[in-house]
């Protein structure tokens, strides 16, 4: 029998077979992405049942179902994007492929990986594909096995990188691309991230995997902004490997579209690594917005933070699943995991699962999860001093979603989440619930 | 100023307010007493207009407009406040970015124009001196981490920024000390003007020897059973409230 999933996925392993068959890719990539297409053959699309916990809130049928045209150069133009940061480097990618013309940048480099200076490159290519994982996740193995140009961030041993990068990503409509972007943080490097999803086209099936490599002592700070995408499919993956010493600060802001699944995965392997990791979901009628975390502690001495918050407004639905994995080896661990949500209507419906794995017994470990509506008892306050129902409602949900933003060591990282969140609360959120 | 006539009303359908008549003129303060769960605190929220309260019959007119067809903010706009009994914690709004709101609201239903921060910083620095409220505090949540008379005078100061027409003070002496009470009373007297009305709910007359009202009503089981000048509070102070009830014909 042949379905309509068949189908997509014959489309994307005969478009596997052709990126196979170009004789001048590189032979590492060209066996990386070929155990990538034989991965994706044998998992396939996941499909949402008892007993899949990885895909239990997030149907992924209609990504399956839909037939948007694997992108196999760049469509549209790159959306215009407010900055994130003054004197950002900003690297457009639409379809997956970069468009701007590579650029070395102090302590660094920012642009295709084709470009890439050969050190940089080998090195490039040396991560490439060792940090996500696609043995069980079959969106990674499918971007995997069709990237087809790599975003490569890199900031070499002991640099700071001269300016904040702010890479944009588009996609055209009725197109399905993969985006790749790699950083490297070489040891004590430092270097301030920005990922921005912005102008999906309608129709389109946008499908990232991001790979950051801390090395001993580097500080990295990533936000990824999602921007609604209103009548397209997002599926986004961010792997993280840290090493001894490093710092990653990671905040992901959604706000809102009609199919949106980040996964994030931190592995700390090696002590004194710390993860702080922030989260603002902000969901309007029709959105779907899932957020999955796994934090796996490989290695004691280790500290992770993660603090996530969600807005749904009626006819929404949000995701969290936080997963942390302390295994009996990694004595002296600490981490804290909290999830918070607000209803703002009878209809919106949140699914919040922290989780805490632990099989160490020297760690101090914390977790929380909370879904509540706006406090009738505040908003009454509120409006007996004067303030309208609506202007109470904002200040009590500013009052909510400041909480991870204060959290944000990146100060540019900060304001511009501030600004976003208080703009998609204002406009989006309150105003179609 | 405001008239209440024959209001009856219910919270989670049981009726508490069975026929309230009060009229309180410009400039003058009225006391309303009476034992717990008489419906002192229940007339003070319908004033205000609280979810949940529903008024089954009767009028109440602020100024000739009809008060209860308003919806809360615009009572509030319109000059009438009300200072909890319990007042609400907001964790992560600021004290003082709440008053500039309400604040500016008032200004825009009068037609002034809105004070900016700075504007407003210095009239919050005038009127804290008025409760006696540490400046800083102001720059902390509301109502966060107070102690109950922190969030009194938080209410007062309130209060003297907001200058209402019609003020409702709802057990404003409820868990203050000697030294609380004394301050919170003088801030209050210090608001009383020819122009400006209080209403001060009260179980205790303890306040009342501090701010001293021009009537006195005694509520019980939703009506009032007894009026009087400043001198009734002293009765009750002496003698309870058995024997207003006994002539009443109420049982407390």
């Amino acid at each position: 029998m042949v379905t309509a999933t068949d189908t997509q996925e014959a489309r994307y392993l005969a478009l596997a077979d052709r990126i196979g068959a170009n004789p001048d890719a590189p032979p590492w990539l060209a066996a990386l992405r070929s155990e990538a297409a034989a991965r994706f053959r044998v998992l396939g699309f996941p499909v949402a049942r008892r007993g899949n916990e990885f895909w239990k809130y997030t149907d992924v049928g209609p990504i399956a179902r839909a037939t948007p045209e694997p992108a196999t150069a760049q469509g549209s133009e790159a959306p215009r994007v407010t900055p994130v940061a003054d004197g950002e480097v900003r690297v457009s990618v639409v379809d997956g492929f970069v468009a701007p013309a590579p650029r070395a940048l102090d302590g660094g480099y920012v642009g295709s990986l084709q470009a890439a200076p050969s050190a940089v490159a080998d090195v490039a290519a040396a991560r490439l594909g060792s940090i996500a994982s696609f043995e069980h996740e079959a969106f990674a193995a499918l971007n995997t096995a069709l990237m087809q140009d790599v975003t490569l961030i890199y900031a070499q041993r002991g640099a700071s990188l001269g300016a904040h990068v702010h890479v944009v990503l588009a996609s055209s409509p009725d197109t399905a691309s993969q985006p790749r972007v790699l950083i490297i943080a070489e040891e004590d490097a430092d270097a301030s991230i920005a990922l921005t999803w912005a102008g999906a086209g309608a129709g389109s099936f946008s499908n990232a995997v991001v790979e950051v490599a801390a090395a001993a002592g580097a500080s990295v700070r990533l936000l990824r902004i999602a921007h609604p995408a209103t009548g397209a499919h997002s599926i986004a993956t961010t792997a993280v490997a840290q090493q001894r010493g490093s710092s990653v600060e990671l905040f992901s802001l959604d706000l809102g579209g009609k199919l949106v699944r980040h996964n994030l995965d931190v592995s700390l392997s090696e002590p004194d690594a710390a993860c702080s990791l922030g989260g603002l979901y902000l969901t309007a009628r029709g959105d779907h917005v899932d957020n999955h975390v796994l934090v796996a502690h490989r290695g004691g001495e280790a500290t992770s933070n993660a603090l996530y918050k969600g807005v749904a407004a009626g006819g929404s639905r949000a995701v969290f699943t936080g997963q942390v994995h302390v295994p009996q080896d990694s004595q002296r661990t600490e981490t804290h995991l909290v999830n918070k949500n607000v209803l703002l209507a009878p209809d919106a419906e949140v699914n919040s699962q922290p989780m805490l794995e632990i099989y160490a017994d020297d760690i101090i470990a914390t977790h929380g999860s909370a879904v509540g509506q706006i406090d009738a008892a505040a908003l009454f306050y509120m409006r007996s001093r004067g303030l309208d129902a609506d202007a109470a409602r904002m200040l009590l949900l500013q009052a909510f979603v400041d909480e991870p933003i204060a959290a944000i060591g990146d100060a540019a990282h900060g304001a511009a989440v501030a600004r976003l969140a208080a703009e998609a609360l204002r406009e989006r959120t309150m105003g179609e619930g | 100023m405001l008239e209440v006539r024959s209001l009856h009303a219910t919270v989670n359908g049981a009726e508490i307010l069975r026929g309230i008549d009060l009229s309180v003129a410009a400039g003058e303060t009225h006391a309303i007493m009476g034992p717990n769960g008489s419906g002192k605190s229940t007339l003070a929220y319908v004033l205000a207009g609280r979810p949940g309260y529903e008024v089954l019959g009767g009028t109440v007119t602020f100024d000739g407009r009809d008060l209860l067809a308003m919806p809360v903010e615009e009572r509030a706009r319109a000059g009438v406040f009300l200072s909890f009994q319990h007042p609400i914690e907001i964790p992560g709004v600021r004290t003082d970015h709440f008053l500039r709101a309400g604040y500016n609201e008032r200004r825009k239903a009068d037609g002034e124009a809105e004070l900016d921060v700075l504007q407003f910083d210095r009239l919050l620095k005038q009127k804290v001196k008025v409760v006696e409220m540490d400046y800083r505090q102001t720059k902390r949540s509301v109502n966060e981490g107070f102690s109950g008379g922190e969030r009194k005078r938080s209410e007062v100061l309130q209060m003297a920024i907001l200058e209402p027409r019609l003020a409702v003070l709802d057990e404003v002496d409820s868990g203050l000390d000697v030294d609380a009470l004394r301050d919170v009373a003088d801030a209050i007297n210090s608001l009383r003007s020819p122009e400006r009305s209080l209403v001060l709910v009260t179980h205790y007359e303890r306040i009342l020897n501090h701010v001293v009202p021009d009537r006195v009503h005694v509520l019980m089981d939703g009506r009032f059973v007894a009026e009087g000048g400043k001198e009734l509070a002293l009765d009750i102070a002496s003698r309870g409230y058995d024997w207003i009830a006994e002539r009443a014909g109420v049982s407390t």
